[in-house]
């Protein structure tokens, strides 16, 4: 069954049009998903050992929420990114460069690669990844019903919804996996997915992936000054674990959305994915260089009560 | 930054939406008939109505017709006689109007005119005849138009024209 659903009371949200999508994390066990709806974020998990899509259309349903699309964070490990540096999405060229970087990238045909673009200050960051492997991973939620008109992977939804200008390492933890990803809200460095046994007390493996990470980001020209953790598990000992190692904070965006749990983070993004950046901090490149960063300070604002647990399944 | 892989699926419905759409054609098409065929009814239904009273006009105007064709030969006949009828009583009214000493050699009356012509012995005797002629009723524009010496001897030949009037209709219908 599903598990808990948190809801909150935000206030008077106004969940536009374009909003109106199921955002679903797949990228770390138990799967998350997150949706606005009535004014209100409404999050939760879908459980093992049965389909993710028919559990998610009960949760739905139990939350007296119509047929959303899906917006699906798939992991990062099942595509591939790289940036081709000096260049801009303005021409048209570049699409069919990048189109052929990724099928060599990916030893496939051109026509098997799907790439998606994007402009960062380094140039034009693309990411690729075999189009069977996204048909894959769109099968069960069309199977079901539900319309996927977003796939993108999960380091890149995570590291927007965070927001962060600054580069920090994000350590997902999960049921028996972690997720590394480096990065700012407009870069991506690295993302790294390491599993891990935490009944055996490796915390220390996974302190050692994150300083190698801090060390290829460093070697990169970026300085890492904040690790966020978060997810399911032990966090406590996980923070503990990294303690010197740089400022260690819960994982939360770097605007207010308390009604949001660290672990539904990437999924409340994903489901934002529609949401377009302000055009004034796109100009000025102030923090919180996001839609979803404005969003939620609205929110924030106008946020009337505090979270409160709506449904347990 | 925003990625999307998504891949755009493939549009399953064509066979459906296709035959919706025929379906849609084939009532928009019965209905469209349906809807020409109650027309043209309708315009059938007035051009009969049209037609019955075009039949019922006609027969009133032949109706009309009957009763108005005796008046319109009796006003033919009148018309006809104020245009070549003379009265033939002015032809008895001639004679009487003539002095002793004046002969009537002919008259001849025909569509309203009147010629006379005479002897007399004395040319006063032709201006007493013409002028006694112009107050003979049914006669108007009385006119001496040649007064000659008559051969060898003394008198006169002369002629005479005249308007003959048409006559009343009390007269002219008995």
């Amino acid at each position: 069954m599903v598990g808990r659903v948190f809801a909150a009371t935000v206030g008077e949200i106004r969940v536009g049009r374009r909003w109106t999508m199921v955002g679903v994390d797949i990228s770390l066990r138990p799967w998350a998903w997150a949706v606005a709806a009535n004014g209100r974020w409404v999050s939760g998990t879908l459980p093992d050992g049965r389909a993710p899509a028919p559990a998610l259309r009960e949760a739905l349903e139990a939350s007296h929420i119509g047929d959303r699309a899906v917006a699906l964070a798939v992991p990062t490990r099942s595509v591939s990114w790289n940036t081709l540096p000096g260049l801009r999405l303005r021409s048209r060229q570049v699409r069919k460069a990048a189109v052929l970087a990724a099928a060599t990238r990916l030893r496939v045909e051109p026509r098997d690669a799907v790439v998606s673009l994007a402009d960062t200050p380094g140039g034009v960051l693309f990411t690729c990844a075999e189009r069977s492997a996204i048909e894959a991973l769109i099968a069960p939620w069309l199977a079901t019903g539900f319309a996927v008109p977003v796939v993108e992977p999960a380091a890149i939804t995570l590291l927007r919804g965070v927001g962060s200008v600054a580069p920090v390492v994000i350590v997902r933890a999960g049921e028996g996996e972690v997720e590394i990803v480096a990065g700012s809200h407009d870069h991506l460095l690295f993302a790294r997915h390491v599993p891990v046994a935490w009944a055996g007390g490796q915390t220390n493996a996974v302190k050692l992936e994150v300083d190698a990470t801090i060390d290829a980001a460093r070697k990169d020209g970026e300085t890492i000054e904040r690790v966020l953790v978060g997810g399911h598990g032990d966090l406590d000992a996980l923070m503990a674990a990294f303690q010197g190692t740089a400022s260690v904070v819960e994982l939360s965006p770097d605007y207010r959305m308390p009604e949001i749990a660290p672990w539904a983070v990437t999924a409340a993004s994903a489901a934002l994915w529609k949401a377009a950046v302000p055009r004034k901090l796109r100009a000025s490149g102030a923090g919180g260089a996001s839609s979803i960063s404005r969003l939620f300070q609205t929110v924030g604002r106008r946020r009337s009560g505090s979270a409160e647990e709506t449904h347990e399944a | 930054m925003k990625h999307n892989l998504a891949i755009r699926q493939p549009f399953r419905h064509g066979a459906l939406l296709g035959w919706l759409l025929v379906a849609g054609v084939l009532a928009g098409g019965i209905t469209w008939g349906s809807m020409l065929g109650t027309r043209l009814n309708t315009l059938t239904d007035a051009i009969n109505a049209e037609s019955a009273r075009i039949a019922d006009l006609q027969v009133q105007v032949r109706a009309a017709e009957r009763v108005a064709t005796p008046k319109r030969q009796a006003q033919a006949i009148m018309a006809a006689l104020n245009r070549d009828a003379v009265d033939p009583g002015v032809v008895r009214r001639i004679e009487p109007a003539a002095p002793p000493d004046v002969w009537l050699v002919s008259a001849n009356l025909s569509r309203g005119r009147l010629l006379i012509d005479g002897q007399a012995l004395a040319w006063q005797s032709i201006a007493a005849f013409a002028n006694t002629l112009s107050r003979v009723p049914g006669l108007a524009n009385v006119q001496l138009t040649s007064l000659q010496v008559h051969g060898g001897g003394g008198g006169y030949d002369f002629h005479v024209s005249a308007d003959a009037t048409a006559p009343s209709p009390q007269e002219a219908l008995r």
